[in-house]
């Protein structure tokens, strides 16, 4: 279908170019002629969409390099080191893990594990067992490992199946076949990263399905693991999660099954680091967002992490632009804010996983604490104290305090006596839907 | 069933619509689309992809963008090379479980696409009394995406549902998969509205991102109506859509926000204004109800009984209302109401419209959701039930618009092509609608007779006409049966000032319920009533009540006409307030009229106001110099002030005669009485 346009819809028709490649336009005479597939709407606007990544952990293009992080963080691997990634939530740790794993170092073999939905000491290494397996399978190199299924374990095979070895699991201690696996690897000098994500969280699904003593006895064991020399000068472990594995494990008393771990803390983004996040999100979309504008949508954010910059990027786009070059105010950012407050879904877990982890008095006394901070903006340690004595758990709520700290709650960076929320956003939803 | 204009069951079943028929109408929600499919089209998966949530109200357009998504996905050159889009809906396949979302995947890709996957899904069977068999069955599909060097695109349509019936150690499981796979991106539909108890502390609902379906804003409505009414223009008049959208864009608004936005309802709505004579729209309505109705209700059961309780009282009155109102009905404390609301507000159930002062309203969010309730909660002998379409069509019509509506609708029901239901629903609506009384009238009649032909149900839920009622209150006031009389006023639909002036009077004198007989007067006043104010003021007296109201009123009236019963009524009022001076200003003008002079009922209640407010001079002056002989006529007054004046005129009073003593006596207790109730 042929359509003679007007000269003034020069500008629209570019956009349609980048969006489309179904019209053709040609200038006969003094007019234009834009040929266009009919299933192309005229008057459509073209909609090049932010490059937010929400929720899973940004890999490739979508990952925001941060060369001195990583640079450390091998530092430590090179030292031989087993790494506990700590962070608050929603920092980037599984973004971190995804980067090592597409990047490695010259001779270092890494692979990601991820162990949420575990609940039993014997899954978790049976899990751990096939996963390296199927990795080390598909490096020729360690072809061994064939003839170590073979020779090993064909006696107890019940059935072989096409996909990976089924084996009667009643009659098997995964943790062993584990130990036997690293032990007759052959590296030949590599060194295996076995990173796992969520590790934290298999520990309170193990505490909630089997008890404390039963988690116990698995951390003792991933302990042991690592301890064996025959086992650490082969591999070495990465653990990270959305929770934190020092708080739980305090709980369970138990603070030696982690102390050979080296604690890295994943901060947040740099100033400069924020900005140049930001930007890229925009990049291609033709957003206009001057210098000051970024300035002024930090200095709101306070708390610079990928997750926040993106959802303000990600509402941002959500508004309806009157003008076609999309220049972005304050009043954007502004209005941004406030509607990134109405997604439930982003913030919801912040109290709803409180409920989870914390019963009782210690439920209700991190509540009103938190309550309190969204209204006053800042709390001091005797006013905690004295919170933590109405309860009637002066003597156990640091944990809860060090919990909220870890999770990224609240913060007394400025301050040790004073503490105040990470988040101005969460601060906001906090006080508009628990508090209030 | 009869084809209707829009088609409007496959519009409501977008899977219904054919491939071409859907890509021309979709026309809105465009900037969704292109924020996913963008994302689609240019990521060729070779790390885990974004994976996507669309969320809204029920009709707001999830399945539609999904389709659409789907087909676009399917169209896509650059993606057939690897990518094959799978759509699915949760309703239909009852996936309950991870292991069945892979076997059900695995199915699909049988059939789309035999060549490449056949033999999956018995394959996996093989494993089924395996322990692991979720993880065997997803490392089979994941083996054969791989071995033939293709990635899926899941589309799922009530995915949240799906989520909800998993096992959490399943979510996670999935979650775990979806973090590390690069073969599958889920692209999910789920509805917001009455999903209350779905956790969203989940970790899964962090994990994708959140499309939000709102509202569609008026350009977008009417972008939406001018496609339909262009694809269907074989059965539909299209210039009868453009000379609305043309002419009157303010009807589509009130559509709009009456709709809250939401495509389907707004569609539904629009089909039935646009004056569907045989009613293949109430229909189709009842089609969509039934089809709701499972799950509407099974969200209304899982509501404790006061938020029950609460729901029901806003969606009855259908207009927003506030708290006060709420606690009324319900008989739950108001403070108890506003914590209710505000967690139902919190689930999206209700929305909170404020106002100018600090008491807010409250609504019913999802519109469509309250049309269900009115329609199977409504009362049936309840205009309830259609109070939703009479808002409609006060809001669509004119005045005159209603009249041709109603005469269209008595000529079909002449001709007798026309559902029962919707002959029903319709007179019901529009004889709500302030039609002229006789319209009204004939249209019930005629309705009657049709449904009477007919031997339909609705015979005996069809409400009588105005006329009808009036006249059956009339005889029952008439024998003296004045609750029933009562009744019939209250039950007439459109009622005038004059119905008004009847109810307060009954609720007055009969009923002697002061604060009813007010309001009613009240609505008589507004209703431009003459004697109304009048009556009011009398009533007010009468009651010992509001006296700086009554002073207000019987000025006003007395401003606007001097006339014997204004001037009587603003004295009365003066003296009530104490205002003496201007209250015998007032009074003495009242007494130059001889007509007024000579009413009893007129002269006693203010001759013993004016001795209870201590006005004895004064009044001794008016019986003396009154040029209408008044102390004659009315003696035992006469005598009761002369008590009042004993000091003064010690002998007056012995002149009573002793067949007057009693009387006065009895005037001179009730002087008493009034000296302290009209304090």
């Amino acid at each position: 279908m042929l359509v003679i346009a007007n000269t003034q819809d020069i500008g629209r028709m570019e956009w349609w170019k980048n969006f489309d490649n179904n019209f053709i336009v040609k200038k006969v005479d003094n007019k234009i002629i834009v040929k266009y597939n009919l299933n192309v709407v005229f008057n459509m606007e073209v909609i090049m969409a932010v490059n937010t990544t929400i929720g899973h952990p940004a890999r490739g293009d979508e990952y925001f390099e941060r060369p001195q992080l990583t640079g450390k963080l091998w530092e430590k691997i090179q030292a031989s080191s087993s790494v506990l990634l700590t962070a608050p939530r929603r920092v980037g740790k599984s973004s971190v893990l995804f980067y090592l794993l597409d990047h490695p170092y010259n001779r270092y073999r890494l692979t990601y594990i991820d162990t949420e939905s575990v609940n039993n000491e014997d899954e978790f290494f049976k899990k751990l067992f096939y996963h390296i397996t199927d990795t080390l399978t598909k490096i020729k190199r360690y072809s061994k490992i064939a003839a170590y299924f073979t020779k090993d374990l064909a006696a107890r095979v019940d059935s072989i199946g096409k996909v990976g070895i089924s084996i009667g699991d009643s009659r098997l201690n995964y943790f062993n076949e584990f130990l036997k696996l690293i032990k007759s690897l052959a590296l030949k000098g590599d060194r295996l990263i076995i990173m796992i994500d969520e590790f934290a969280e298999t520990v309170q699904n193990i505490i909630k399905d089997e008890g404390e003593r039963e988690a116990v006895h698995f951390l003792q064991s991933n302990r042991t693991l690592r301890m064996m020399p025959e086992i650490n000068k082969k591999i070495q472990f990465i653990f990270a999660g959305s929770i934190g594995l020092e708080n739980i494990v305090a709980a369970l008393n138990a603070p030696g099954t982690i102390n050979d771990l080296y604690s890295f803390h994943i901060p947040t983004f740099t100033r400069t680091e924020a900005k140049n996040l930001a930007l890229k999100l925009i990049e291609g979309t033709g957003y206009v967002l001057e210098n000051d504008k970024i300035e002024y949508m930090l200095n709101k954010i306070e708390w610079l992490i990928p997750f926040y910059i993106q959802l303000i990027i990600d509402e941002i786009d959500k508004l309806e632009f009157k003008e076609r070059t999309k220049i972005i105010t304050e009043k954007e950012i502004d209005t941004a804010f406030f509607q990134s407050l109405e997604h439930r879904n982003y913030f919801d877990n912040w109290h709803t996983r409180l409920r989870r982890a914390y019963k009782g008095n210690d439920y209700t006394f991190t509540k009103e604490l938190l309550n309190n901070v969204s209204e006053n903006v800042t709390i001091t340690s005797g006013e905690i104290l004295d919170m933590a004595v109405k309860f009637g758990i002066e003597y156990g709520y640091v944990n809860i305090l060090n919990g909220l700290k870890y999770d990224g709650y609240i913060n007394n960076h400025d301050d040790p006596k004073v503490y105040r929320f990470n988040s101005p956003l969460l601060k906001m939803w906090w006080y508009k839907n628990v508090a209030n | 069933m009869l084809q209707t204009k829009f088609n409007f069951p496959a519009i409501y079943n977008p899977a219904n619509q054919t491939k071409e028929e859907l890509i021309a109408n979709f026309v809105v929600r465009l900037k969704e689309f292109h924020s996913i499919f963008d994302v689609i089209k240019k990521d060729e998966m070779k790390k885990p992809p974004q994976h996507f949530i669309i969320q809204g109200p029920r009709g707001s357009g999830k399945t539609t963008l999904l389709l659409r998504l789907y087909f676009a996905a399917a169209d896509e050159q650059k993606l057939k090379r690897f990518l094959i889009p799978v759509i699915f809906d949760e309703e239909q396949y009852g996936i309950r479980s991870l292991f069945k979302l892979w076997e059900e995947i695995a199915l699909y890709l049988e059939e789309e696409h035999e060549t490449l996957f056949l033999g999956l899904y018995d394959e996996m069977q093989k494993y089924l009394e395996k322990k692991d068999y979720e993880e065997t069955c997803y490392n089979l599909l994941k083996r054969r995406l791989t071995e033939n060097k293709k990635k899926l695109v899941l589309f799922i349509d009530n995915f949240g549902d799906m989520l909800a019936k998993f096992r959490k150690k399943e979510r996670q499981r999935l979650r775990e998969v979806l973090i590390q796979c690069s073969d599958i991106r889920i692209v999910g539909g789920s509805s917001v509205v009455l999903e209350f108890n779905y956790d969203y502390s989940e970790p899964f609902f962090e994990f994708f991102k959140v499309l939000p379906l709102d509202g569609l804003n008026q350009k977008e409505t009417v972008e939406l109506l001018l496609q339909l009414s262009e694809t269907y223009k074989t059965s539909y008049k299209t210039n009868i859509v453009k000379g609305i959208v043309e002419n009157n864009p303010g009807r589509i608004e009130a559509l709009r926000r009456l709709t809250s936005g939401v495509p389907r309802t707004i569609i539904l709505l629009f089909e039935i204004f646009l004056d569907n004579e045989k009613g293949d729209s109430f229909h189709d309505l009842e089609i969509i109800l039934d089809r709701v109705t499972p799950l509407y209700k099974h969200r209304m059961d899982g509501l404790p009984p006061q938020k029950q309780d609460i729901v029901d009282a806003i969606a009855l009155n259908w207009d927003a209302v506030g708290v006060k109102e709420i606690a009324r009905k319900t008989r739950i404390p108001g403070k108890s109401v506003s914590a209710q609301l505000n967690e139902l507000e919190k689930n999206r159930i209700i929305i909170k419209i404020p106002t100018s002062t600090k008491n807010n309203l409250y609504q019913v969010a999802e519109r469509f959701f309250n049309i269900w309730y009115l329609m199977r909660h409504g009362r049936k002998r309840d205009r309830n039930k259609v109070l939703w379409l009479v808002r409609f069509l006060e809001s669509w019509c004119s005045e005159e618009e209603l009249i041709l509506r109603a005469l269209r609708h008595i000529k079909a029901l002449k001709i007798g092509k026309i559902f029962e239901k919707h002959a029903f629903y319709m007179t019901e609506a529009l004889a709500d609608a302030k039609i002229p009384g006789d319209i009204q009238d004939q249209l019930i009649k005629d309705t009657r007779k049709y449904l009477a032909q007919k031997n339909s149900t609705f015979i005996k839920d069809l409400s009588r006409s105005d006329k009808e009622l009036f006249m059956e209150a009339k005889k029952y006031y008439d024998n003296k049966k004045y609750h029933l009389s009562l009744k019939k006023f209250l039950d007439i639909k459109n009622k005038n000032a004059l119905i008004y002036i009847w109810l307060a009077y009954l609720y007055k004198e009969k009923v002697k319920d002061f604060n009813k007989a007010e309001q009613y007067y009240l609505m008589a006043m507004k209703k431009g009533h003459n004697r109304a104010a009048e009556n009011l003021v009398v009533l007010y007296l009468k009651g010992k009540r509001n006296k700086v109201e009554a002073l207000t009123l019987a000025r006003k009236i007395f401003e606007s006409k001097k006339h014997f019963l204004s001037t009587w009524l603003y004295s009365a009022a003066l003296l009530w307030n104490n205002e003496i001076e201007e209250a015998i200003q007032v009074f003495n003008m009242f007494m130059e009229n001889k007509e007024a002079v000579d009413i009893r009922d007129l002269i006693k209640p203010i001759f013993m106001l004016l001795l209870a407010k201590k006005q004895f001079h004064f009044t001794y002056r008016l019986f003396k110099e009154n040029k209408f002989d008044i102390r004659d006529k009315y003696k035992p007054l006469y005598y009761a002030l002369m008590h009042f004046m004993r000091d003064t005129y010690p002998d007056e009073y012995k002149k009573m005669g002793s067949e007057l003593k009693q009387t006065v006596e009895e005037i001179i207790a009730q002087v008493y009485q009034m000296a302290v109730d009209y304090q």
